[in-house]
């Protein structure tokens, strides 16, 4: 009653008619499932329920499965994830050996796959995959800023393949304009697609979709013109990372006893320690080896005369090596006078430093909305771990937090679900006390449904024997 | 009270500002812990269904209230907005009825708003980038606020301090690339900005990650996701208003330049480009309005029932007539058309100059067309008012646009308007809805049609360089313009 009065009077613009008209269209129906039924995943204050995603289907392929099926569980999946971080290494060098327009077109499929997996989490949360329209308008944002920044920065680096055709000569020189239009279009599409009662639905997916970009479209696009740079430039900052990560796992492994941060438990101080000292050091022999092969330090050119792309050029300054005098403190430990290094090494200190203390917020920013949006798994596993390596230039060390995430989540179902006896009694009382008619079952499902799934299987069961 | 109100849940609903009773039941019985609170809600849920659901309903419908998302339900309402007009009006007006009382109050308050503006104005550019600046840093207040109350997150730990922050880098960021162009003189001069200016992207970077640092420390178990959708929310609203009120700036301070004692380069921008879209949006605001109050019949759009088809395109034709004309005259002053210069002998703003080819008068042949109808063969017209057709068209068409956007915003969020600022108005925000979009356009049109390359950045930059890097320029372009035979081949080589 209170809900709609507050209703009636929260209802003073021009559509007021037809709020009351549906009003008065609930009066009649049974509103307890209805209340029931709402407060499902709807309590935005205190973090309860979204409704969780399916148990993911073991993905792992069969040749693998019957491989290991002799251990057990717990070095299964050691062995599983072992195997699969080689593949995808060895991917990843595949990729390089073939060139720096491969790996454009890596780093924007990793782009876009990352994309989708935020916003399917975004339908689910909202429940709103179903909402007009708006799959559509979220891939055609996608894609207009893509091309406003494919444009912005990649014409560059084709300019002599470019200069040669007309037609192309137009869309460069109104770009800006072009895109923006475009643009603009998507965003008349989302005014026009405004559905009555489904307001805010609509503006937190439109503001969803837009953050989404803003984290994954710009990051990809500066990575890519780090990588165009040089291609020194985009593997030694991704390696760092990843170094990070397997440092510190393997550091807080052997030695990991005081905890980092609440929201991952699993973080230790001595990871934290030992896996940046191990990056540093990482970083600076990594990038002594890489600068001393042209493949890898010149920019990427198209040769308009070959047709191709090519990596050639005089090497900057950077990347020729230098006598250093080494500082007083070190000349002791070390007992070298003068030392030769590349003037990329010491960046690389710079950069591996960065990667260590700053790349794990990284990892707990993405922790944390995991948590908040009750994420056991990733959706996809492989693409969600590589794509956070390789699209967030900071660093988000997924894996680790992964498996807290899951481990916390299955506890937390396990207490909860001592409860459900306690639940499923009354449950089955009112059962009985009522008319068992169809509508009764219906709402018994849904009332059910509120609890966390193990619960829920456990209820569902009972009181389908009971109403049978 | 519990003393970890942090991690508390039930003190942390108590705290929160809430309707009446808006303490949850669970919350009040548990002492924060998720799983007693989940024993305890399938407890009342259950008994719920035992007692017929009278005891409980009242409980959850109240916290259904704002809990639904899919079907828009109740956001907590602004209480009635407390009438803000001055007292002085409310007595001058005391003996009309309430609604010419309500136009009176919007009217005067019109006029006053836009005296203002055309005061500030009149005493430059300098205070007009102020007034940029304030609305900006209003309008994402007041959104922001809207955000609190959606969420009940006003006493989120943190909070308030992590938007204001990020508003700073932000800003810093943007009028660190934006300003050291315009004050190019002031800056060179002290040696501390220097250091400023070449590290700036770098330092605006570590002041966000520092914020972002912050964020990711003060993440509180059981409130993750509320922190999240601010954290969003903050964003967005930085995406809205802050980009949008640069480009607006930049479009006022364009082409800035920068002046040395030997080289006066000096490339043309005028405040024409900022007044031009800007009132041609507010007049087609007010034509829209007046045609639709005289002539409306037709409804335009689900979202605004209030807008007509014969007030959108009344008002459009006024508002490309309206531009032509307000250009006509803008263009014939130099305060308007000349760029805004920074003297270091005077250590004053100065606006004179040399009017560009955009702000000289040409002569156009009229088209066969409108020959017949208008009886001339020729017209003498600036090349601006061309450009200020396009702008006014953009900004009746695509204009309203922001102004839907808005409206269905409100609606979303169950806001009469977003904030209180204006009597009889509401909110700044409520005013400048479209003027966004509109920024945006001006700034994109410049830059494509208007703007060519800008040789005194390039020269800056070129300035910049090494002495090698400079001479290899200098002789890559020299052989280029002997090619085209611009510059005759010197025998000195």
């Amino acid at each position: 009653m209170a809900a709609r009065r507050r209703r009636r009077r929260a209802a003073p613009e021009e559509d007021g008619e037809e709020e009351e008209e549906e009003e008065e269209e609930e009066e009649g129906s049974d509103q307890e499932p209805d209340l029931i039924e709402r407060l499902d995943d709807l309590d935005l204050r205190n973090d309860s329920d979204v409704p969780d995603v399916p148990p993911s289907i073991d993905s792992t392929p069969e040749i693998l499965r019957r491989a290991l099926s002799g251990l057990s569980a717990r070095w299964k999946n050691w062995w599983i994830r072992g195997i699969l971080t080689l593949a995808m290494i060895s991917v990843f060098f595949l990729i390089i050996y073939m060139g720096s327009f491969m790996l454009m077109l890596l780093v924007l499929s990793i782009q876009v796959k990352c994309f989708h997996e935020i916003i399917t989490i975004g339908y689910r949360v909202y429940h709103s995959y179903d909402l007009p329209w708006f799959r559509s308008l979220s891939w055609y944002f996608l894609l207009c800023v893509n091309y406003f920044f494919y444009g912005e920065t990649v014409a560059d680096y084709f300019g002599t393949f470019v200069q040669r055709r007309e037609q192309l000569q137009f869309l460069i020189r109104y770009h800006r304009f072009i895109s923006f239009a475009l643009y603009l279009a998507g965003f008349c599409m989302f005014v026009l697609s405004l559905v009555k009662k489904h307001y805010r639905l609509q503006f937190y997916m439109f503001a969803w979709t837009h953050v989404t970009l803003l984290i994954t479209v710009t990051q990809s696009h500066l990575v890519i013109q780090n990588l165009f740079e040089g291609m020194i430039w985009f593997l030694v900052p991704i390696s760092s990372v990843i170094c990070n990560d397997i440092a510190a796992y393997i550091f807080g492994f052997f030695f990991g006893r005081t905890p980092l941060i609440k929201l991952s438990p699993k973080k230790t101080w001595e990871g934290f320690i030992g896996g940046g000292i191990s990056t540093v050091v990482f970083g600076f022999i990594f990038s002594y080896f890489l600068a001393q092969h042209q493949y890898f330090v010149c920019p990427v050119e198209y040769k308009s005369e070959t047709n191709r792309f090519v990596t050639e050029c005089e090497p900057l300054e950077l990347f020729q090596m230098k006598k250093y005098s080494v500082p007083l403190l070190l000349r002791s430990v070390l007992g070298w006078e003068t030392v030769n290094m590349y003037p990329f090494q010491m960046h690389s200190i710079a950069l591996s430093t960065f990667a260590s203390l700053i790349g794990p917020f990284g990892g707990f920013f993405a922790s944390g909305f995991k948590r908040a949006f009750k994420i056991k798994k990733p959706v996809t596993k492989l693409a969600g771990e590589w794509a956070a390596q390789l699209v967030k230039p900071v660093g988000d060390s997924g894996k680790s937090s992964q498996v807290t995430t899951w481990l916390e989540a299955s506890r937390y179902s396990l207490e909860v679900s001592a409860s459900v006896p306690a639940a499923s009694r009354q449950c089955r009382k009112s059962l009985k006390e009522e008319n068992q008619t169809l509508k009764r079952q219906e709402t018994t499902t849904i009332n059910l449904r509120w609890l966390p799934q193990n619960g829920i299987k456990i209820l569902q069961t009972q009181s389908l024997g009971t109403v049978a």
